[in-house]
């Protein structure tokens, strides 16, 4: 079974179509009140486990915070509760994927850089503070048949409007590469094949796009 | 009369924050320094800084609090009338195998890794474009790990804190840039400092077999890239995460 940890994230919802169109059995651990400890208890240890970013724009949030205390406060709140939420599910599936000695946790984010150019949520704390962990996840835990990846895409064609892609393209025409979308279900296809652990990648980071350079460490 | 600029340094008292504290020291600085708890080590400190003839403000204070932070800056400002670069030092660390840690054992890790250094900069954001807008300075520097850039066995929460502070540096850099602010961040590798005292010699062979240069980096030396990050020297650099790791290779 593979666990996605929100499908109401736009490419998740489509990465888990693909890998269901696959065969496997899909489990959305947003839509359980125990969150993943209950979703483990209840269906054992899942294949894989793909992580998605919180629900905010941290460039705004940042914003917000210059001005008003209380904003900062509330932002280094929520910086804080999402590292400790994204850790404690990092466990939790370790954890139980260590019994199997096999498994994958994948990140899959919106590169903040592409996402900043069309206006989309930008948050570069949680994309590299995930990265990070995963990679040294995957020098700890590789050795026991578990496999930590990232992954962060530009975001798909329907996720912005065309005439913020027409405006972005003009901007960028001096360059080679411009900035051209994929559409949702070019960048899952593509992730199912790394949910499923047919990649030979382990602490890897692969950027999918054209267009934008890849910020990320 | 030259200006001295005034630079506020987290975590001063011992290790990688004491060299820069004594760096900035060496190029003219007033400083504020700030400790957690030691005030033996920050007694030493000063005394060591004030006879290189610095101005040296040492203020207590526990970073993961946002008052704090205000009341960091609001000291800094009574004293010194601003503040030019701020160098977000301070930090922990905490080992193990990850699977088996407790997940309360390092909310306090997030707290001082990633989050105060955040909000302590929010708090010193006034300060820095008036520096910046007066061409004496607004240089934010913060204090990464090639935990965070490479990722490290081990050390799971640690670096999972300092790739957030990666993060953190990149949009702050995005948000504050157009007010002149220039942030970036040093990632140092294998540092002499207490922190890696306690590592056996066949780990040290371990570590510095796999570097370009197969030594231990000095605290002077990542405070010499710190003096480089907190000044006109790095004009143009923002947003940056530089590795200063002697070419670690693992």
């Amino acid at each position: 079974m593979i666990f996605f940890e929100n499908l109401n994230h736009p490419l998740a919802r489509s990465v888990a179509d693909a890998c269901a169109a696959q065969g496997d059995d899909i489990f959305d651990v947003s839509a359980s009140s125990g969150g993943l400890s209950e979703a483990i208890a209840a269906n054992g240890a899942p294949r894989a486990l793909v992580l998605t970013p919180p629900e905010r724009c941290e460039a705004q949030a940042m914003r917000d915070a210059f001005y008003d205390p209380a904003k900062a406060l509330e932002f280094g709140k929520q910086v804080h509760a999402d590292a400790m939420q994204f850790l404690i599910n990092c466990r939790l599936a370790t954890q139980a994927m260590m019994t199997e000695k096999t498994g994958h946790v994948l990140f899959l984010g919106i590169d903040d850089v592409a996402a900043r150019l069309v206006g989309l949520p930008e948050n570069p704390i949680a994309n590299q503070l995930r990265v990070s962990a995963l990679k040294s996840l995957a020098k700890e835990y590789g050795r026991m048949g578990i496999k930590y990846n990232a992954i962060l895409s530009q975001p798909s064609k329907e996720t912005v409007d065309p005439k913020t892609w027409r405006s972005q393209r003009d901007q960028l025409k001096v360059y080679t590469m411009r900035f051209s979308p994929n559409e949702t279900r070019e960048y899952a296809d593509f992730c199912a094949q790394a949910v499923q652990g047919s990649l030979p990648l382990n602490g890897g980071l692969l950027c999918l796009g054209k267009g934008v350079m890849e910020m990320a460490a | 009369m030259s200006y001295s600029k005034i630079a506020l340094i987290t975590g001063a008292t011992r290790g990688i924050g004491r060299a820069i504290a004594h760096k900035y020291a060496d190029e003219g600085c007033r400083l504020v320094v700030v400790y957690r708890s030691n005030q033996q080590t920050a007694d030493e400190t000063k005394a060591e800084l004030e006879a290189k003839g610095a101005e040296v403000l040492m203020l207590q204070a526990d970073l993961s609090d946002a008052e704090a932070c205000a009341r960091v800056v609001a000291a800094a400002k009574d004293r010194f009338g601003g503040i030019d670069t701020l160098i977000n030092n301070a930090g922990g660390a905490y080992d193990g195998a990850f699977a088996a840690m407790n997940p309360e054992e390092y909310a306090g890790l997030i707290q001082c890794n990633l989050v105060a250094p955040m909000l302590l900069t929010i708090a010193a954001k006034d300060e820095l474009i008036a520096s910046a807008k007066a061409g004496r300075g607004g240089e934010v520097v913060m204090m990464a790990s090639m935990a965070g850039v490479t990722g490290k066995e081990g050390q799971v929460p640690y670096s999972t804190t300092k790739g957030g502070l990666m993060g953190a540096t990149r949009l702050l850099a995005r948000e504050l840039g157009p007010e002149g602010v220039r942030v970036n961040a040093l990632a140092p590798g294998f540092i002499r400092t207490e922190m890696v005292e306690i590592l056996e010699p066949k780990m040290y062979e371990h570590v510095l077999s796999a570097s370009a240069s197969p030594r231990m980096g000095e605290p002077y030396e990542v405070a010499d890239a710190a003096w480089f990050l907190g000044s006109s020297n790095s004009s143009y650099l923002n947003g940056v995460i530089q590795r200063i790791d002697g070419g670690f290779l693992r």
